[in-house]
């Protein structure tokens, strides 16, 4: 029996070896050198969450023009001032900031990859490239938000003194058309000289000049409304009062229009972070 | 000679037994080769089992290390399999090693977005139904919206409303970056047979210009409006739709020419050949007040309608559907039919005087259209003009009734309801707006 166990163990050992010629290979030889470096892998790992939050701005800016919309047009068949929409420039601020900070750590995370050492074998290459490839796509998702999000603060920015104008006329009351006239061009000029260095993303270009002819329509219904006031025109004066709605009403539509392109912009990126880029996260997890 | 391995006594050669203990003598040693050793005792059968790695072995030397005794074989042949199973660990290691860094391997990851060709989206949206009036003003008869991830792709856009429009061709090139075209292609030149609203077809296509593939290739049903369907309000719109008229203002128009020529001949029958043309905002020398250049020549493009085109008002009711859709004839057609309603004749009116430079504007009172032209220019001052006197007798009266003056308080009172002559609140068009605000008249 002892002579028989002896035999049996001299038996399992080299079957063991043989078994560890088998598998170690596969261990050493390409599952070792086709991990994730460590050095990203947790990145990666991270990003998930901050595509989550990348997506929670996107919904919550998708929700939030539906919202908007819906509540303008209460407001215009209602006319009472308690559905009038509320200004939302706190919470984009808020939204934006959230972005920006989402973007910092993945501009971390994607120099960390990029200054990566080249990959010992092809197989650790590919997967470096990969996850360059991937935080590039992180990268180039949240730059065309924050492009959405640069010319909307550009176009409020520049749209500010046409919006304390009329806040201003509301409160003072103008008995001088001629003088409000005047003044309005002043404000007008102000802001179609700031419009002038806003620059848009490309695929709003559009609905950016038809934004911008509304603005210099306005223009020219000031200069229109200066002249009738001057004449005491009636006629001219009561054609400029059905431009001033128009010009109003125009100008909405423009509005809708950009906000369409926001909401284009930010579906579109959704689609890519939930489709490419979580894909490419997902089979790159697997060679953690 | 030997020793005794229990009791180191020495053991003659040749004895198999020790002579002071009797244990089992040791076999005669060969240190140096295990080769020449003569097989003294076999060993059991299973013994040689006992050594999977043989197949490794020189065949020269078939099984010769188990002919030792038990003892002495198991103490030997164990570093010997573990020195063959490591060799040919290192040689496979190599192998794998070799195989791992040989460049063409099997064993790189193939990433999915990598492998895919580049994939164009496309979306688009087709405009429903067509005001062909307000054409030139529409933004878009299709909206285009595409991406392309993975790569870039060139395509061949492609829309055409054929029997309408001219075919819109345009190449772009489609990236991850969104590409948006608002696509309005040039009408056809000539006479589009837009009389009478009619279906119509609106054929889209997206290629790929390096394949030829068809990424789209739609055809759309589209209703193309009558060329003289105006639609009065929206709710989307409101009143703001009465603007769109301008549309219908052709002061170049033949049949607005030939009107203001014949106006010349009317003026000149009424000023006893005094006034021989229409010249707008200038003085003849003829009236001591110069707005009265402006009364006569209004009063003359009317009379030319009455007496030399035979224009006579055409007194339907003002029928405006549940849409608020109406049937405009442009003033060419007013001209050929020699009728028009209240609107038409105005839009005649106004093109005429437009045509000479003067200020129109038209007046809409509830249900009604007028035109009122300024009587100088710079004054603010207007008369006001009812088109629908046809016929209209050739008498001062007629004349200071049809070409009225009001001042700017009883214009006030006018537009807003509040007047004695008042037809309710009005709404008012400056007839120079048509380019400022984008509404023109079609080219054809």
């Amino acid at each position: 029996m002892k002579v028989t166990e002896k035999h049996g163990a001299h038996a399992k050992l080299p079957a063991a070896l043989l078994s560890m010629l088998l598998i170690l290979p596969i261990l050493t030889g390409c599952g070792a050198d086709a991990t994730l470096p460590a050095e990203i892998s947790n990145g990666i790992a991270q990003s998930e969450g901050h595509c989550e939050q990348i997506t929670a701005i996107i919904n919550w800016q998708l929700d939030g023009n539906a919202a908007y919309r819906e509540q303008r047009d209460k407001f215009k068949e209602s006319g009472d001032p308690r559905d009038e929409p509320q200004d939302t420039y706190d919470e984009v601020v808020v939204k934006y900031d959230e972005l920006s900070a989402v973007m910092a750590d993945l501009s971390v995370l994607k120099a960390r990859a990029d200054t990566l050492p080249p990959g010992g074998n092809d197989a650790e290459t590919a997967i470096i490239q990969a996850a360059r490839d991937y935080f590039a796509m992180l990268d180039a998702a949240c730059r065309d938000l924050d492009a959405v999000f640069t010319y909307y603060f550009a176009m409020r920015d520049a749209m500010l003194p046409m919006r304390d104008f009329t806040a201003a006329e509301n409160t003072t009351g103008y008995n001088d058309y001629a003088l409000f006239a005047g003044q309005l061009s002043q404000v007008i000029s102000q802001t179609q000289s700031k419009l002038e260095s806003v620059s848009c993303p490309g695929y709003m270009s559009d609905s950016h000049s038809a934004f911008t002819a509304r603005i210099d329509e306005f223009q020219s219904f000031c200069q229109d409304f200066s002249i009738a006031v001057q004449l005491s025109d009636p006629l001219r004066i009561a054609s400029c009062n059905y431009r001033m709605q128009r010009l109003g009403l125009m100008l909405d539509k423009c509005d809708d229009a950009l906000t369409d392109d926001f909401a284009l912009q930010f579906s579109r990126v959704a689609e890519r972070l939930n489709g490419t880029a979580a894909e490419l996260r997902g089979e790159l997890l697997a060679y953690v | 000679m030997r020793y005794c391995n229990q009791c180191g006594d020495k053991i003659e050669t040749g004895a198999r037994f020790c002579p002071n203990c009797g244990a089992r003598a040791a076999a005669e040693e060969t240190p140096v080769t295990p080769y020449p050793a003569p097989i003294s005792e076999s060993e059991p059968q299973p013994e040689r089992e006992a050594a999977p790695v043989a197949v490794l072995e020189p065949q020269e030397q078939p099984a010769a290390p188990a002919v030792y005794s038990i003892p002495t074989a198991r103490k030997k042949r164990w570093p010997f399999i573990a020195g063959i199973s490591a060799a040919a660990f290192v040689l496979l290691c190599t192998v794998f090693y070799l195989i791992g860094t040989s460049g063409e391997n099997a064993a790189v990851p193939a990433f999915a977005y990598a492998q895919r060709a580049p994939s164009p989206r496309v979306d688009y949206t087709v405009t429903q139904s067509v005001f062909p009036s307000l054409y030139r003003s529409l933004d878009a008869l299709v909206t285009f919206t595409a991406t392309c991830e993975g790569g870039e792709k060139e395509v061949l856009i492609e829309v055409e409303v054929p029997g309408f429009t001219q075919k819109y061709t345009q190449k772009v090139t489609l990236t991850e970056q969104i590409t948006k075209l608002n696509i309005r292609p040039p009408l056809l030149t000539g006479d589009l047979n837009l009389n009478s609203e009619k279906d119509a077809q609106l054929v889209f296509s997206v290629t790929e210009a390096d394949t030829g593939k068809k990424l789209v290739q739609d055809s759309k049903a589209i209703t193309l409006k009558s060329k003289y369907d105006a639609v009065w309000w929206t709710k989307e719109y409101g009143d703001m739709n009465n603007d769109n008229i301008l549309a219908w203002m052709t002061p170049e128009a033949p049949g607005v020419l030939a009107l203001k020529r014949n106006a010349v001949d009317y003026l000149s029958y009424i000023s006893d050949g005094a006034m021989q043309s229409i010249v707008g905002y200038q003085d003849y020398g003829f009236f001591q007040e110069p707005a009265y250049n402006t009364w006569a020549q209004a009063v003359a493009i009317q009379g030319a309608m009455s007496d030399i085109d035979k224009i006579r008002y055409n007194n339907a009711a003002f029928s405006v559907s549940s849409e608020a859709q109406q049937r405009v004839m442009l003033p060419d057609d007013v001209m050929a039919s020699k009728s028009g309603i209240c609107i038409e004749t105005s839009l005649l009116m106004a093109s005429a005087l437009q045509s000479a430079g003067m200020h129109a504007v038209l007046i809409f009172p509830p249900g009604h259209t007028q035109v009122a032209v300024e009587a100088w220019p710079g004054t603010g001052e207007y008369f006001l003009i009812e088109t629908t006197v046809l016929p209209m007798s050739q008498t001062e009266e007629a004349f200071d009734y049809v070409v009225r003056y009001m001042t700017k308080d009883e214009w006030v009172g006018y537009l807003d309801g509040t007047g004695g002559s008042s037809l309710g609140e009005c709404y008012v068009l400056d007839c120079d707006l048509g380019q400022k605000l984008g509404i023109l008249p079609m080219s054809n």
